[in-house]
């Protein structure tokens, strides 16, 4: 029997023996029907359309759907060891700012290019992840959220002392101006394509991970840890993976953040509210799904904007007061409810209201 | 029955970032003959309703006085000017992408937001747009080490905060022959601290613990309330004066710690920003008898112009306009409104609003204005106008240096033995 | 020798005030289990509440405390029943959430009324000293710690002897079961939570009266201190918040005198993660709440 004919996968059970990794691809080709590749074929479109929509609208347009963009990537990637692993990391914006200080230092300190930068950007990220996940990890509930806002607090103290280094709390500069930069500023149709770039892949990574056994095995350990390790799932590797795929995407976008901004400081690139958005786009959107964070993180970052350019000196009293009231009509979160209301045709606000009151 | 509600929530989704994108109709800027001046400013967040509102207030009592006078005059006829502002919750990188956002509006006459950090991050921002960046209170001379060729500075730079008050110091009797300097862990108050330092050994003052010791044990973290280390830092160490690099939030800690640790300098306590800010005062009480500040405006000088009068008539129209005391003004306001009528005549020579014409003008800039004079150096500071130093007696900020400009003479030593 | 001695005591009186920071924050996440991130901002209000009486009335902030703590009291009993209730079956996203924004309102509204000034109540007594050959021991910061012990043992009176401190601790322990027994839930967690919110504003005043706040950069640093100390001392107890604020102003303190001032806050960071991967239940703290951690 050739090893690529239609009964590939069934011979290879049948005879007892894993599959080839050709036979791996060949079966998945073969299965791909319109209906379970839509959704890849319509991301594609989607970034197809905005990356042609990028010659039409004009750069302040550009600059605040860059903003857009990296928030949807950092929802992504808290979605991926808050809301699919269960670990509500309070923290994640140390690697937000250890990517971001990571590139600045070494394209200021060492005049290395942004593209060498960036990729050490991530594998600090990842590094990072790895050292304090396997302690922390450990934790449950608050306390690992409480542990790794402790970590965050931490990093940007410690890089608020190294003032040799990074400039401390004198700030750190990207030089981009004549011979001095090490790589031309991308100016923002450049941030704009990055970002849009990095939303994407932040999106397909989060999407495959989803349906992917591992996927599976986080969610396993979400619903219950102790019955996932005693089916056999390595529930530390699990979890250190996990985060450390969302450092990676948090370093990364920390990165292009540092390059955009070009000045900044510890408090800027370590700020407690980065993690706060992050963790009310995708609660706020609906935890465990890829549209939820997406539209929390769209919805969000709009929504602030708006405030801020228009209501002066009330923008985040109204701001915290709408947070308040998402918070109770919509408690799991604003796209889960819609799709509930979809399903099942009720729309009762008030009953979401009693769902979780004492 | 809809069988996959993710699909539609997501085509929604894009279909609102489609609008988002399409929908934001760019307003170019005032058209006919008015002129714009752009600025961020802190309305909410650590500067809001305090530093920030000053310099507000001082942009806006510019604008407003400008016009009264029939706004800017070139080419034969008058310009009104319009003061567009946005708040940037004190964070100095909304600082840079309203300046950003501004010159898609096609505003490129801007005046700084308040503080060296927001004015560090708004500064290249400008520079990579072409804009025109005047600064009202960013005084970190780290800014005009990059090289930028759009940002000029009103104001005297942060190497002269700590340096005036030693020699204010050095000029009373009995001149103090120790100090010890407490520096925040910024770009401001260290650089500050810096030129201090080597003045105070200039004038023979030996500088307690020891002369870099507001790098490290005396060094605090910017905007803390608890500045304890500090002092026990330089408890034992006797200093004649104790100096507080910083800004409002450190100055007040230090001194209010100071009596409960039982360090208490010889003579008194001397800062840099916080004496001269109202809230100062109503924040001490009666602790802040006696505190020395520089400061970058008195209204003793003998500067007047002819939009402003002279600086007293500045201070009497400033404060009734916006309901400040007459002894108990902010001197950020007067930088802010320093800053704007720079910009004003830099566009009556250049007789354009046109930012190369601008920024050339300023380059070239030298004018007397009832805040001093205004020329900038090859980096764009203005190094021209000198600092000055008050004391707070009886709540009220009185000039004592230098010595032509004090009417009333400084008490001293300002602690009771 | 002098700076390390002086750095000690100041260290402890500090620990005092700390204490009387986390000790409510530290009870409603034993007992309730929801994390008050508007704990920051309750003891803001308290100080100017404080100031405003000492501002209007000459009050001085101790004969103010009673004041303070009665309109904390009443707030937190509201905030609770109205608000908090809401959501406290849910994941710990949306009680931290629902916390965050509403500490974002109550500060912007004091920001508005107040501006982000700096402020301090004046007392003659506060900043005055005695001293013990070379180290001055504030009368302020003193009297705090007082109050702080005084407190402590109240509030563990209170849990051990009283009816409502053991419907209380029942509540905590198994809320279905207390239901059962015919203890009111809802009244119980708004009565704790009424109660941390006025040792909140009561801390409140005493900063007011040895240091000084504003809006904008004081409840960040005071919920963050609550963080710390809970998690320290262990959820829920009392003693343990006495121990983990002294414990942390003694690290504090002296950390501030070996390295310089602008570590401490990493040595707050590095004492936290210390013990959360040792001993998670804290110094003193018992497993029970300890356990009871997932949602």
């Amino acid at each position: 029997m050739s090893v690529s004919s239609p009964a590939g996968a069934l011979a290879a059970i049948l005879q007892g023996r894993k599959r080839t990794g050709r036979e791996i691809v060949v079966d998945w080709a073969r299965s791909r029907t319109l209906a379970n590749s839509w959704p890849a074929l319509a991301g594609l479109a989607v970034v197809a359309l905005l990356l042609g929509l990028q010659q039409l609208i004009e750069p302040g347009t550009m600059r605040l759907l860059s903003a857009v963009f990296m928030f949807v990537a950092l929802a992504q990637a808290w979605n991926i060891i808050g809301g699919y692993t269960g670990y509500a990391s309070f923290g994640q914006v140390v690697f937000f700012g250890l990517g971001a200080y990571v590139t600045a230092v070494l394209m200021n300190n060492y005049h290395v290019s942004f593209w060498v930068a960036m990729p050490a950007a991530i594998f600090g990220g990842v590094l990072f992840a790895v050292l304090i996940g396997v302690p922390l990890l450990r934790l449950r509930g608050h306390y690992f959220a409480i542990a790794t806002l402790g970590a965050a607090e931490g990093a940007r103290e410690v890089i608020n002392n190294m003032t040799p280094i990074t400039g401390g709390g004198l700030g750190i500069t990207i030089p981009t101006f004549g011979d001095q930069a090490p790589t031309a500023y991308f100016g923002k149709p450049g941030f704009y394509v990055a970002f849009l770039i990095l939303a994407a892949a932040s999106i397909a990574i989060s999407a495959v991970l989803a349906r992917s056994r591992f996927g599976y095995a986080m969610v396993a350990v979400h619903e219950d840890e102790a019955a996932a390790s005693s089916v056999g799932i390595n529930t530390t590797i699990v979890k250190v993976i996990a985060f450390g795929v969302s450092g990676a995407i948090v370093a990364c976008a920390g990165a292009f953040y540092a390059f955009q901004q070009i000045e900044f400081y510890p408090t800027d690139v370590f700020d407690p509210s980065f993690t706060v958005l992050m963790v009310i786009m995708v609660v706020i959107g609906g935890s465990g799904s890829i549209v939820g964070p997406l539209a929390g993180a769209v919805g969000l970052e709009l929504l602030s904007q708006f405030l801020r350019v228009n209501l002066g000196i009330y923008n985040q009293l109204i701001f915290g007061a709408i947070i308040v009231v998402v918070v109770i009509f919509f408690p799991q979160g604003v796209v889960n409810f819609f799709r509930d209301v979809l399903t099942t045709r009720r729309f009762s606000l008030l009953e979401n209201v009693r769902r979780y009151r004492l | 029955m809809i069988r996959r509600p993710g699909a539609l929530i997501a085509v929604g989704i894009v279909l609102a970032l489609g609008a988002a994108a399409c929908g934001t109709s760019s307003n170019t800027s005032t058209s006919g003959s008015g002129i714009t001046f752009a600025a961020p400013v802190s309305q909410t967040g650590a500067f809001g309703q305090a530093e920030g509102l000053y310099t507000l207030q001082g942009y806006k009592f510019c604008v407003q006085t400008l016009n009264a006078k029939g706004g800017i005059q070139y080419g034969g006829s008058s310009h009104q000017v319009t003061l567009v502002t946005q708040d940037d919750q004190s964070v100095s990188a909304t600082s840079a992408q309203i300046v950003d956002q501004y010159n898609d509006k096609s505003y490129k006459l801007i005046l700084s937001p308040y503080g060296s950090g927001a004015t560090t991050a708004v500064a290249p921002v400008a520079e990579r747009n072409g804009q025109v960046l005047v600064d009202s209170n960013g005084a970190d001379t780290a800014i005009f080490t990059h090289g930028y060729k759009n940002t000029f500075a009103v104001l005297s730079p942060s190497s002269t905060y700590v340096t005036t008050i030693i020699d204010t110091l050095a000029g009373l009797n009995p001149a103090p022959k120790t100090v010890a300097i407490i520096a925040a862990n910024d770009g401001f108050s260290q650089h500050s601290a810096d030129t201090g330092v080597k003045e105070a050994q200039a004038k023979g003052m030996t500088v307690v613990p020891s002369a870099t010791a507001y790098t490290s044990s005396t060094k605090v973290a910017a905007n803390v309330t608890d500045v304890s280390s500090a002092l026990i830092a330089i408890k034992g160490t006797n200093p004649d004066v104790i100096i507080i690099s910083a800004h409002l939030n450190e100055a007040v800690a230090a001194i209010k710690q100071a009596s409960e640790l039982g360090v208490k300098p010889k003579y008194g306590f001397a800062a840099t920003v916080a004496p001269p800010t109202p809230a100062f005062i109503s924040a001490l009480g009666t602790k802040s008898e006696g505190v020395i500040g520089s400061t970058q405006w008195v209204p003793e000088i003998s500067a007047s112009d002819s939009i402003f009068g002279s600086a007293k008539q500045f201070l009497t129209n400033f404060t009734n306009t916006f309901g400040w005391s007459a002894t108990q003004y902010p001197y950020q306001a007067a930088d802010a409104a320093a800053a704007c009528e720079a910009l004003a005549l830099a566009i009556q020579k250049a007789g354009s609003a046109d930012p190369a014409a601008v920024r050339t003008a300023l380059a070239g800039l030298s004018a007397d204005t009832f805040y001093g004079h205004i020329q900038f150096d090859s980096t764009g500071m203005n190094t021209t106008k000198p600092m000055y130093a008050i004391q707070i007696q009886k709540s009220a900020f009185v000039t004592i240096y230098p010595s032509n400009l004090a009417s009333t003479p400084a008490i001293w030593p300002a602690i009771a033995a | 020798m002098t700076q390390f001695a002086q750095a000690a005591a100041y260290g402890v009186v500090q620990g005092g005030l700390l204490a009387l920071v986390a000790v409510g924050f530290s009870l409603v996440w034993g007992i309730m289990n929801v994390i008050n991130l508007s704990h920051g901002a309750f003891a803001v209000m308290g100080a100017y509440i404080a100031w405003l009486l000492n501002q209007h009335f000459g009050l001085d902030p101790f004969l103010a405390i009673p004041i303070v703590a009665v309109a904390m009291f009443a707030f937190g009993y509201v905030v609770q029943r109205g608000l908090i209730n809401l959501v406290v079956n849910a994941p710990i996203f949306l009680t931290l959430l629902l916390t965050f924004g509403l500490s974002l309102v109550i500060l912007n509204i004091l920001q508005l009324l107040f501006t982000a000034d700096d402020r301090t109540i004046d007392t003659s007594y506060a900043s005055q000293s005695f001293v013990i050959g070379t180290v001055n021991v504030p009368y302020g910061r003193l009297g705090a710690f007082f109050l702080a012990i005084v407190i402590t043992f109240a509030l563990a009176a209170l849990m051990t002897r009283t009816r409502l401190g053991h419907a209380i601790g029942a509540t905590g322990m198994d809320r279905g079961a207390a239901r059962l027994m015919g203890i009111r839930a809802r009244h119980i967690y708004a009565v704790t939570f009424g109660i941390a919110t006025a040792l909140a504003g009561v801390a409140g005043t005493m900063i007011a009266t040895v240091g000084s706040f504003n809006p904008t950069t004081t409840p960040g640093q005071l919920t963050l201190d609550a963080f710390v100390i809970s998690v320290l001392g262990g959820l829920g107890n009392m003693y343990g918040a006495l121990v983990g604020g002294l414990l942390l102003g003694i690290a504090e303190s002296i950390g501030g005198l070996l390295l310089t001032g602008t570590w401490v806050n990493a040595i707050a960071m590095a004492v936290l993660i210390v013990t959360l991967i040792i001993r998670p239940s804290g110094l003193i703290g018992k497993a029970q709440y300890g356990g009871r951690v997932e949602v």
